[in-house]
Order: C-alpha cells, then structure tokens, then sequence
C-alpha cells in the first residue's frame, strides 16, 4: 500500500473521511502527497459546509433571540426618550379613541315592541272588511249581468252592437 | 456509617436521568444551536426548522419521564428532531410547500456565511463555489444518506454515536456514509472544468 505507484481508490479514501479508518491507508496517505492531496480537496469542502451551516445557524438564532440588554440600556439611560415615547404612546391612544367608534362597547339595543293599536283603527279595519265581504257577495251588476248566462243569443250584442255602429258613423 | 448506606446517598446524590429535562431553559441553552443547525440543514427552510427545534425542546420535555439516562442527552434530542424530519418531510404538502416557500434556503445564502478563511478573492470565489455544489449535492441525497452525513460531517459525530442517534446498525450508518460522500464528490466534481479533470487523482478519474 505504502508503493507510491498504486493510490488509493476512492472508496478507500472516503473511508478515512468516514472513521473507517485502515491502517495500511492511513500509512499509504502519510507518504503520499497525491493521495493526502486528494483527500484534502474532499475534506475542505465537506468543513467549508459544516462551517457555514454552523455560521448560518448562529446568526439565525441570535437573530430571534430577545435582546433585555438593549432594552435595559434603553429604558435606563434615555430617560427623556422614554417620556417621549410615552407621550406618543398616549397621543396615539387618543386618536384611536377619536376616531374608532366605539358602537361595539354600547349595550345592545332593547327589543322594539309594536306599539298598540288604537281601539278605533281596530273597528274601522272590521267596517272595511265587512264592506268588501258584501261587494262580493252581492248580485251581478246590470252592465255585467248579459254575461252571466253565455247561453243568452242577445246577450252582449245589443249592448255592444249600437256603440261599435255609432263608431262606424262616426 | 457503613458502605450500604454510602451507596444509598451517592445514588440520591445523583439526579435521576428523567430530571435531566426539568430545567428546559438550561436544555434549550445547551442544545438549540446543533439542534437547529440540524434541522435546517434537513429541511431547508427557515421557518420549518424553527419550528421544529421548538417542537423538538417541547416533546423531550413533555416525554421527560420516559428518559432513563442510557444516552446523552444530545443524542435522545437528535434522535427527536430526526423522527420529526421525516415525518415532516414524508407527507406531499411538505414536498408541495417546498417549492414554493419563501422562507427555503439558497445555497447562495449558505455561501453568504462562508467564515473568511481565504487569502485572496480568488480563493474565497472559489470556496463559495465548493460550497455552493456540496449543498446542491446534499439535497440530491436520500433522508436516511443525508441524516447521517450530516451527523457525521457537520454534528461530528462518530459511527457508534450516529447508530446510536439513527437505530441503525454500524454497518447500513457505513454504507450510507460512503454512498453518500460518494454523491457529494461525483456531483461537486462533475462541473469542474476540462483542465481541473486532467489533474485529478488517478484513482477517481478511474471510478467514473
């Protein structure tokens, strides 16, 4: 394995990669710049992406974790800023109170109960009622009564018939 | 006093392995970070992977009692967050979703964090290249090549940590490893130009 002439094969250098290790190819690399070469090519790549990933990882975290350090300095060394900021708070709450209608903080309406019916409204509706009742009920008019009975030969043209001959004068 | 009962208060002394996960902000201190860098390597997308670190704190500490303390504490939090990637990861919204989340992760974005190592602008172009193509390469791999390269390439973890971590036997955790560096180097390699192949090592040019 050490005979400069033969390199190792892929697989055996992942295998070092791996922790597979083997003793007569940890030798062999050792005495071997070509193969050490190689191997190095592979193994920065693979550390260039463990390294940024973790790189990655942290910005990520420190990005959303809270920060009572900047708070702190804040509410403790900028007295005048944070009486401004609660002034803007309060001005803010002001207008929101002005403008936002505050229709859903009332009760709710009361049920609205018809009013009562007048006594007298009552009897004139029965009167009206009544009239109708009779108009139906009541007896064909004269002008109408030709066509009560269809079966009638005269019915309907001797009223009709002096008009349409009046018109034709006309 | 004598040794039976010296015994007794060394073993009350020590606090039992279900306790280990009473302190959740001690936990969450500790193991966040891996835990996180983890799952945003798995599933690429920045929101999922947040809400999975969460969800990963928030079962080992609801499963507490069942911790008996035979692992580490770092390897049963992995072996959480790696059940939640693929049941994640096996459903079709998650396959649907990938594709058109804005929080996913580019591998340009990755490449913005390369640590600066590199002596001129040359050599950092070319080490965004490099890590451009083994991120490319890792999300060709299957879950089970892709869990455990990254437990042993960006955890460090060793095989019996990663069989530990996985449930798998020693030698499937091998032979994923080596047909995933296997991917990783084909697909980091193949874009390299005509020059860059002529003066490869012998033994690689002889596997293509």
């Amino acid at each position: 394995m050490n005979d400069l002439t033969t390199h190792l094969t892929a697989a055996q250098l992942d295998g070092i990669l791996i922790g597979d290790t083997n003793s007569a190819a940890l030798a062999h690399i050792e005495s071997c710049p070509t193969c050490a070469a190689e191997l190095d090519t592979t193994r920065s790549s693979i550390t260039l992406f463990g390294e940024a990933l973790t790189s990655m990882a942290q910005n990520e975290r420190s990005r959303l974790a809270p920060r009572p350090t900047l708070i702190d300095s804040f509410s403790a060394k900028r007295p005048i800023r944070r009486l401004t900021a609660t002034l803007a708070l309060a001005a803010s709450v002001a207008i929101v109170a002005t403008v936002v209608p505050f229709g859903h903080l009332m009760p709710p309406p009361a049920v609205k109960t018809p009013p009562p019916v007048p006594v007298s409204s009552v009897q004139s509706d029965e009167a009206l009622l009544n009239e109708i009742d009779q108009q139906l009920s009541a007896s064909v008019p004269a002008a109408l009564a030709p066509l009560e009975d269809p079966t009638d030969p005269t019915g309907g043209q001797t009223s009709t018939t002096p008009s349409n001959a009046n018109n034709k004068k006309d | 006093m004598t040794s039976k009962s010296l015994t007794a208060e060394r073993e009350l002394a020590i606090p039992a392995p279900s306790r280990t996960f009473e302190d959740l902000d001690a936990m969450v201190a500790l193991y966040e970070l891996r835990i996180f860098r983890f799952l945003i390597a798995s599933v690429r997308d920045h929101d999922l992977a947040q809400t999975l670190t969460q969800e990963t704190f928030f079962r080992a500490w609801s499963a507490r009692e069942s911790f008996r303390g035979d692992c580490a504490p770092a390897t049963w939090l992995m072996r959480i967050a790696i059940n939640l990637v693929r049941d994640h990861t096996r459903t079709g919204r998650f396959k649907f979703w990938k594709k058109a989340s804005a929080s996913a992760v580019e591998a340009s974005e990755v490449a913005d964090h390369l640590p600066h190592h590199a002596s001129s602008a040359e050599s950092a172009l070319i080490a965004r290249q490099q890590l451009e193509l083994v991120w490319q390469a890792v999300a060709q791999l299957s879950d089970r090549q892709r869990t455990v390269f990254l437990l042993r390439f960006v955890e460090e973890l060793d095989l019996p940590e990663i069989a530990a971590t996985t449930g798998m036997p020693i030698s499937t955790v091998k032979s994923h490893l080596y047909r995933a560096l296997e991917t990783v180097r084909k697909r980091s390699t193949n874009k390299q130009s005509p020059k860059q192949f002529k003066d490869k090592h012998p033994s690689e040019r002889s596997t293509r």
